[in-house]
C-alpha cells in the first residue's frame, strides 16, 4: 500500500521544474554559506560557542522563561502563555476581537505556520495578510512555504510572473524581479498603513531585558511591529536567551548560516510599547509564548537537543533528499532535517513518523548546523522509538535487519547465505521496487569473495608444490 | 496565573536536569581596529551593501545635504530634533528652491502617517554608534528621532560621527550605549538599503523600507 507521504514524494521527483528551481536555490544558499565561514577555526569556535549557548539555556528554561516574563511585564509587554496551538490563536483572537480588528498585517514567522494562525482568523473573519514577499507570494497561491528562510524557493521568476497576472490581474515585463517587487511593496504599504493589529515572530528573546530580537532584510517585520496600534509576537518557549552578551554569536550563526550574510539588513530589537512622549510605534504589545510540545521534548535528555535550533534552514539546503524533493513533499510545517525530528516530536509517530524515513543517514545536516545539534544522530534515535512503539510486532525492516545480524555473527551461517545467493543468482529478485524500477538490481557474483580467495590460495599453493 | 503556565513550568520542572556546565561566555578571539582601519572597513562593508558614503568635514554637512538635494531631486525632506545642524540645514535646503520643504516629525504617527506614507522623499537622522565589521549602523529612536524615520521614506540619510565607529557588534554589546537594563523601546541595527532576495534568489532592493540608505560619515 503507498503512502501519502511516497505519493508526495513520487510526484515532486517527476516534476523537473521543480526540481530546477529547488537545485538552483540550494546551490545557490550552501554556495554562500560556504563563502561566508571560509576562515574553518573562526567558524568551528563561534559554532561551539553557539551551542554552548544554546544549550545553556534549553537547560535554565525554567528559570529564563520566568525572567523574561517579568522584565517583559516590567517594560510593558503583556505576556501571555500557550500550552498548544489551539490555545494560542484563541489567545490572539481574542486580544484582535478586543481591537475590533478586521485586519492584520503579519511578518515572517514559522510559529505562526505552525499553528495554522491565518486559517483560523480567516475563519472568524479577520482578514491576515503575510507581508514578507516569500510568504505573500505562498499565500496569493494558496500555498505554504516550501522553505523555513525563503518560503518561495519552490517558484522561478516566470511562475510568479504569472501568478501576479493570474491573482492581481497586474502584468510585469517578464523576467522582471524588480517590477514584481515593486508590486508586492505597493500592495503591501497600503495594507502596513491601515492594519489593525501587526502579527510578528521573534528570532531571540532577551531574559534579562525583557527584549524581543527580530532578524530580517526587507523591513516588512519592522512596519509589522511599528506601525499598526497593537503588536503581537509568537514565540516558541525555547527562543529564549539569557542577555544581549550572546546575541552578536546567534546573529552571526544564524544570519550566514541562512543566507550567507554576515548580518541582515535590520535587526529590531523591541522592548516596550509606546512610552509616554514617544510618538510612534505600537500602544500595545503582546507576547504569547507557545508550549506545543515543547516542554515534553525538553524532558527527554536525548531529544533535548532538538530545542537548541535557531531555525537557520542550513539542514534542509544541506539535504540531498530535500534537495530533490522540496519543501512541499513533507507536508509538514517545517521540512528538511529539523522538520523530520520536530515534526514527530510534535505531533506523534503516527501522524508525522513517516517523515523519518525520508533520511539517507549521510550526516550532512549534523555537519552543517550552527548549534551543533547532532541531527543524524536525533533521526536515529526517533527512529528507534518509533519501531519500538508500532504495534505491529515485527516490521521488514526489522526483519530484515534481525536476519542481517544473525548471518553477520555467524561465519557458516554467513558460508551458507553467500552460497545460496551465488546459486540462486539468476533469479531476478525486484525487491527493492523504488530501485528496480528505474534501474537493473546487480547480480550476487558466481563466486563469493570469500570462496575465490580461498579458490586462488589454492592454486597459488599447488603451484608452488609443482 | 494561567492555567496554561502552570502546566507548562510543571513539564519544565519535571526534567531530569544535567549538571553539566555550558560554557557560553567564553570570550571570542577578536581583533581591534584602529580609528583608520575601522573607518575604511566601515564604508568598504556598507558599499558592499549598496549603501552611498560620503565622509565628510562637520562644517559642510549643510552644503552636502544640499547638494544631495540639488543632484538627486529630493523634493520633501523630514527632520527629527535630534541632530546638531538640523536647523541650519533645514533654512539651507529650503532656500535651494522653492520646490523643496522641510517637516519635522513633531506630532504623533497617527497625525503624521499620511504624510509620511505619501509625501516625504527623504528623511534625516542620527546614528548613535557603528560597526566596522559588519558595516552596520546603531539608531536608537526615540521621541525626537522617532521609529519610522528610518523606515517609511523611500531615502534615508544616516549621519555618524566618525568618532562613534567601533569594531564589532561584540564591543557594542558588552559596552551598550543604555542603561543596564533599562532598555530603549526601540534599538535598530542597519546594515543596508531594505532589500528581499525572495524571488528566484534575485536581489531586489527597496523591498518594503527605504531603497536607498546614504551614510555621512562626519570628521
Amino acid at each position: 500500500m503507498k503512502t501519502k507521504f511516497s505519493k508526495r514524494i513520487e510526484l515532486a521527483l517527476a516534476d523537473s521544474q521543480l526540481r530546477m528551481n529547488f537545485r538552483g536555490a540550494m546551490d545557490f544558499l550552501r554556495n554562500k554559506r560556504q563563502l561566508a565561514f571560509n576562515d574553518v577555526e573562526e567558524w568551528q569556535a563561534l559554532r561551539k560557542k553557539g551551542a554552548a549557548i544554546r544549550q545553556d539555556a534549553i537547560q535554565r528554561l525554567p528559570e529564563l522563561l520566568t525572567q523574561l516574563e517579568h522584565q517583559c511585564q516590567q517594560n510593558g509587554i503583556q505576556v501571555h502563555w500557550a500550552e498548544d496551538g489551539n490555545e494560542a490563536n484563541k489567545i490572539i483572537l481574542n486580544i484582535a476581537q478586543q481591537h475590533n480588528a478586521k485586519q492584520v498585517i503579519k511578518g515572517k514567522s514559522m510559529a505562526t505556520e505552525e499553528i495554522e494562525l491565518n486559517d483560523f482568523l480567516e475563519k472568524h473573519e479577520i482578514d491576515c495578510i503575510e507581508s514578507d514577499m516569500g510568504e505573500y507570494i505562498v499565500q496569493l497561491d494558496n500555498e505554504k512555504p516550501s522553505h523555513i528562510i525563503m518560503p518561495a524557493i519552490h517558484k522561478n521568476t516566470a511562475q510568479i510572473t504569472d501568478l501576479f497576472e493570474k491573482k492581481l490581474g497586474i502584468s510585469t515585463p517578464s523576467g522582471d524581479v524588480d517590477a514584481l517587487i515593486g508590486v508586492g511593496r505597493r500592495i503591501l504599504r497600503e495594507r502596513f498603513e491601515h492594519a489593525d493589529i501587526g502579527i510578528s515572530g521573534v528570532n531571540f528573546a532577551i531574559a534579562d531585558t525583557g527584549t524581543l530580537c527580530l532578524v530580517e532584510n526587507e523591513g516588512n517585520g519592522r512596519l509589522s511591529t511599528t506601525a499598526p496600534p497593537v503588536h503581537i509576537a509568537l514565540m516558541g518557549i525555547e527562543k529564549v536567551i539569557p542577555n544581549i552578551q550572546v546575541l552578536p554569536t546567534l546573529q552571526r550563526l544564524l544570519t550566514r548560516s541562512a543566507t550567507g550574510q554576515h548580518i541582515t539588513s535590520y535587526l529590531n530589537l523591541i522592548s516596550s510599547p509606546r512610552k509616554k512622549g514617544e510618538l510612534d510605534g505600537p500602544k500595545e504589545v503582546h507576547l504569547v509564548l507557545l508550549d506545543n510540545g515543547r516542554a515534553n521534548i525538553s524532558q527527554d535528555e536525548k531529544l533535548q537537543s532538538t530545542l537548541a535550533c535557531i531555525r537557520c534552514g542550513a539542514c534542509m539546503n544541506h539535504c540531498p533528499v530535500y534537495t530533490r524533493i522540496g519543501g512541499h513533499a513533507y507536508g509538514s510545517t517545517y521540512p528538511g532535517p529539523i522538520g523530520q525530528v520536530v515534526m514527530p516530536q510534535i505531533k506523534g509517530f503516527k501522524q508525522e513518523g513517516e517523515l523519518l524515513d525520508a533520511c539517507s543517514l549521510n550526516g550532512a545536516c549534523g555537519e552543517a548546523c550552527p548549534v551543533e545539534i547532532d541531527l543524524p544522530e536525533l533521526i536515529r534515535t526517533l527512529r528507534h522509538r518509533k519501531q519500538e512503539s508500532s504495534s505491529t510486532c515485527w516490521s521488514k525492516e526489522v526483519f530484515i535487519w534481525f536476519v542481517w545480524t544473525k548471518i553477520h555473527l555467524h561465519p557458516w551461517l554467513y558460508r551458507q547465505a553467500t552460497l545460496l545467493m551465488a546459486v540462486f543468482r539468476t533469479l531476478n529478485l525486484n525487491y527493492p521496487k523504488g530501485w528496480t524500477r528505474t534501474r537493473t538490481m546487480p547480480k550476487a557474483a558466481k563466486m563469493s569473495l570469500h570462496r575465490q580467495v580461498r579458490e586462488r590460495s589454492k592454486t597459488k599453493k599447488k603451484k608452488e608444490n609443482e | 496565573m494561567s492555567e496554561a503556565r502552570k502546566a507548562i513550568f510543571a513539564r519544565l520542572n519535571q526534567r531530569k536536569i544535567s549538571t553539566k556546565k555550558h560554557d557560553f561566555q567564553a570570550p571570542l578571539a577578536t581583533k581591534h581596529l584602529n580609528k583608520t582601519e575601522a573607518k575604511k572597513l566601515l564604508i568598504e562593508k556598507l558599499q558592499e551593501n549598496r549603501a552611498e558614503v560620503y565622509s565628510i568635514p562637520s562644517t559642510s554637512l549643510t552644503d552636502t545635504l544640499t547638494t544631495i538635494a540639488t543632484e538627486k531631486g529630493y523634493k520633501t525632506w523630514l527632520f527629527g530634533k535630534n541632530l546638531s545642524g538640523a536647523k541650519t540645514a533645514s533654512k539651507a535646503l529650503e532656500s535651494v528652491s522653492n520646490e523643496i520643504s522641510v517637516i519635522q516629525y513633531d506630532s504623533d504617527y497617527e497625525t503624521l502617517r499620511e504624510v509620511l506614507f505619501h509625501q516625504v522623499d527623504v528623511s534625516v537622522t542620527s546614528v548613535k554608534a557603528a560597526i566596522a565589521e559588519t558595516g552596520t549602523l546603531l539608531l536608537i529612536p526615540d521621541k525626537n528621532e522617532p521609529r519610522m524615520m528610518s523606515l517609511i521614506p523611500p531615502v534615508h540619510i544616516a549621519i555618524l560621527k566618525q568618532s562613534d565607529i567601533v569594531t564589532s557588534f561584540q564591543q557594542v554589546a558588552d559596552n551598550p550605549p543604555w542603561q543596564g537594563k533599562n532598555m530603549p523601546t526601540n534599538i535598530l541595527f542597519i546594515s543596508s538599503p531594505s532589500k528581499t532576495a525572495d524571488i528566484q534568489q534575485t536581489i531586489a532592493y527597496g523591498a518594503h523600507g527605504p531603497k536607498e540608505l546614504i551614510v555621512l560619515i562626519v570628521n
